[in-house]
């Protein structure tokens, strides 16, 4: 800390009022404070997010009848269930599902090529130790780690999981995922809807929500082992990229 | 940055007098010792925000009073004294914006400004004139998002490691690296558009974590 040797006048005279402040206060019953769960945390911030995403549609500039662009909610048994009907707002979706305990990014700026394979994601840092978030670029690629291996599972929504650096699948690092998949995500008419189970590792791990040009919307996690990226997928032309 | 982020979590790195950081909430000493530590980093903090003197010289009184008022809430485990103090000359500063918005003139507690003489001035303008140029950088993070600005100023422009700052917003690490990513690719755009700088980039890239 850059401390100086000495305080000028400004500084003095603050900190005379600042102490004389600090003396009036009373020290504090000593109130431990209780340990919080992680779902309940957000809860405060439902209303507001709720209002947030309100406020977006009512300025949004689409056609008439405006829907909103997804919607986020909890079943009873903690599973949250998310629909998104349109990429927009990615913002608004992180702030919703953040206030049902997920800590999501959401990335919907996708690469406007509608032929790329590539999930566009953000490469690690330099001098970066942490594992990598998916997408990747090709120096990584080249070292064999740190961008998901991506394959759809013929026509259906599939869990897929990146290789090792020799290419094979790995399919327990993607654990604990208990019974069934971490997420299931289906492409509907109207939207995908992305179910996250409440024992799912998806909710207390940070969760990547992006695109590729040709419409497909990727679900992401980070699997137990560094560089590797676990996920689901839901091709075809999504419901509207307006 | 002295703080390393793999320190163990129960171990701060030396004891300061003000530990732990709830008693400069009561007791005039401990906060003295706080004050002398950290007055030269909020006044910079300050100064990479606001370009007027006097303005500056009450945010800084406002940021202690907030620091006061709020020192039993800071947890060591969420990374340094710093970070903390930083989220809390962020609230600060959003508040002070929000106000004036209004237009409301609420009654300070302390004036800095009541307290300036002009050789105080004199150096508040210095820690300005030093601070140019993060002010633009400042001004520009107003094109994103509230979280995306809020993690990209701690890093880029107060210096904290990406693994600080992500503690002191409440987020994931990793989750933080990914919005710094997103973040950088969306200011770059809005530096080149509003006018040249000298590396209006390398401004952003800091944070590689020492």
């Amino acid at each position: 800390m850059n401390t100086p040797p000495t305080l000028d006048r400004f500084e003095t005279a603050l900190l005379e009022e600042l102490r004389a402040h600090v003396a009036t206060r009373p020290a504090p019953a000593v109130v431990p404070e209780p340990p919080r769960r992680h779902r309940r945390r957000w809860v405060a911030g439902l209303a507001a997010a709720a209002a947030a995403a309100t406020a977006y549609v009512a300025v949004s500039p689409g056609g008439p009848a405006v829907s909103p662009a997804y919607a986020v909610s909890e079943n009873a048994d903690g599973d949250v269930v998310v629909t998104v009907h349109r990429l927009e707002d990615s913002e608004g979706l992180e702030r919703a599902l953040r206030a049902h305990g997920i800590e999501a990014t959401v990335d919907f700026d996708a690469d406007p090529d509608p032929h790329s394979h590539e999930f566009r994601g953000p490469a690690a840092e330099p001098g970066d130790d942490g594992a990598p978030p998916p997408g990747g670029t090709v120096e990584r690629q080249e070292r064999g780690q740190g961008r998901p291996h991506l394959s759809r599972d013929g026509d259906t929504d599939g869990f897929v999981t990146d290789g090792g650096p020799d290419g094979a699948p790995e399919a327990d690092g993607c654990g604990p995922v208990g019974d069934g998949l971490p997420a299931t995500l289906a492409h509907e008419r109207d939207g995908w809807e992305l179910r996250i189970p409440a024992e799912s590792p998806l909710q207390d791990r940070p969760v990547w929500i992006t695109t590729k040009g040709d419409g497909t919307l990727g679900v992401f996690y980070e699997g137990s082992r560094p560089g590797m990226y676990c996920g689901v997928m839901s091709g075809g032309t999504g419901p509207g990229t307006r | 940055m002295p703080t390393h982020p793999d320190r163990p979590p129960d171990e701060p790195p030396d004891e300061p007098p003000y530990e732990p950081l709830s008693r400069i909430g009561h007791e005039p000493d401990a906060f003295e010792a706080f004050y002398r530590d950290h007055v030269e980093a909020v006044q910079r903090f300050v100064a990479r925000r606001v370009d007027d003197p006097h303005l500056a010289a009450d945010l800084t009184a406002d940021v202690f009073l907030a620091a006061i008022d709020n020192a039993h809430t800071y947890d060591p485990r969420r990374g340094p004294v710093v970070a903390w103090l930083y989220g809390v000359g962020r609230n600060t500063i959003a508040a002070e914006v929000r106000r004036r918005s209004r237009e409301l003139h609420a009654v300070r507690r302390i004036s800095g400004q009541r307290l300036l003489e002009p050789a105080s001035v004199a150096r508040i303008e210095e820690r300005l004139d030093a601070e140019r140029e993060s002010r633009r950088l400042y001004r520009a993070l107003a094109e994103l998002g509230e979280a995306d600005r809020a993690l990209l100023e701690l890093v880029a422009l107060d210096g904290l490691s990406v693994a600080d700052a992500a503690r002191s917003l409440g987020v994931k690490p990793a989750t933080a690296r990914v919005r710094l990513h997103r973040s950088r690719a969306r200011l770059t755009a809005v530096l080149r558009r509003t006018g040249p700088t000298e590396d209006p980039v390398g401004a952003l890239t800091p944070e590689v974590t020492p």
